[in-house]
């Protein structure tokens, strides 16, 4: 059993909670630039690390809101709970985005340079 | 919206046709709060427009920290959200509120039908619920004026305490009320379960 700290309703059970994917993916602005290997590549491509994910969950069970959460898969401790739509403020969280192969990839370029 | 006045309202507690009674110092009691009205409000608590009509209408300003409730003239105003709250109201009170609150531009849905609300009380309704709950009820952390959503005997259940008899409110989606009931009447089986009539 985990026990997830949900920015607002406190330490909850993760039976509450529900897992909701990898955090951080943009979706491409212009998706018809991209070649079928490029938008395959952001839609099926998964970073399944062994160790820091930065991932969502929905605390579907109590108050129905999205955070995000670095997570060490290999010991499921949790390093961090941040807002959606930012980043982690740890380091060790800030390295774990940096590093994602998403961040160079053609469906993430296309969508800065569109999205701004 | 709920039809009070209809001899014919049944409710999902009904259909189990739980007979009254049982030992007089049964550890818990159950009843069913019958045909509540329920008011889904959404707004920005730190907007004084926001607040002024619910405290002009409601009688009294939502509660802004999570995981509370706060009680007034037979209301109960629960925190379900940074911008969301569950008026409960008695029987058929549910209309005037919500014509009154629609009229001062509030985002307010009538959710009486979709839930009903269980009364858990008496001195073992603490360990009772403990059994299916993952919460910690005790009264350092839980006390009158606490809420929370969260499961009952895996049910997606709100609950928000009433008295110090412990007594708490159960709101439980109509679906899943029997469910509850008769998990509430197992769990309590060993100290002694008292049913009311609603």
């Amino acid at each position: 059993m985990l026990l997830i700290d949900c920015p607002w309703c406190g330490p909850r059970d993760d039976a509450e909670f529900h897992y909701g994917g990898e955090a951080h993916t943009l979706r491409p602005a212009d998706p018809s630039a991209l070649s079928d290997e490029e938008f395959a590549e952001y839609l099926f491509l998964q970073q399944n690390p062994r160790g820091l994910h930065l991932e969502r969950w929905c605390h579907s069970d109590g108050c129905r809101r999205w955070f995000n959460m670095v997570r060490d898969t290999a010991t499921n401790r949790i390093l961090e709970i941040y807002p959606m739509g930012e980043l982690p403020r740890s380091r060790a969280g800030l390295a774990a985005w940096r590093d994602n192969w998403r961040r160079n990839s053609a469906a993430e370029l296309n969508a800065r340079n569109r999205g701004g | 919206m709920a039809d009070h006045g209809a001899q014919a309202c049944v409710t999902p507690i009904d259909v189990l046709a739980t007979p009254p009674g049982g030992p007089r110092d049964a550890g818990i009691t159950i009843r069913e709060r019958r045909l509540l009205g329920k008011l889904l409000l959404r707004g920005d608590p730190h907007d004084t427009d926001f607040n002024d009509i619910v405290q002009r209408t409601v009688g009294t300003a939502p509660p802004i920290t999570p995981n509370r409730c706060v009680f007034h003239d037979a209301l109960a105003v629960i925190w379900l959200g940074p911008d969301e709250w569950l008026v409960v109201t008695p029987p058929g009170r549910e209309d005037g509120l919500l014509d009154a609150l629609a009229a001062g531009g509030v985002a307010v849905t009538d959710v009486s039908d979709q839930s009903t609300v269980i009364r858990l009380s008496g001195p073992r309704a603490r360990e009772v619920l403990a059994q299916g709950c993952a919460l910690d009820l005790h009264p350092r952390s839980f006390s009158v004026g606490s809420a929370a959503q969260s499961r009952i005997g895996r049910v997606r259940t709100t609950l928000w305490q009433v008295d110090d008899r412990p007594g708490y409110d159960l709101l439980v989606s109509c679906s899943f009320a029997a469910w509850l009931w008769t998990w509430l009447t197992d769990a309590g089986g060993e100290f002694g379960v008292r049913v009311e009539a609603g």
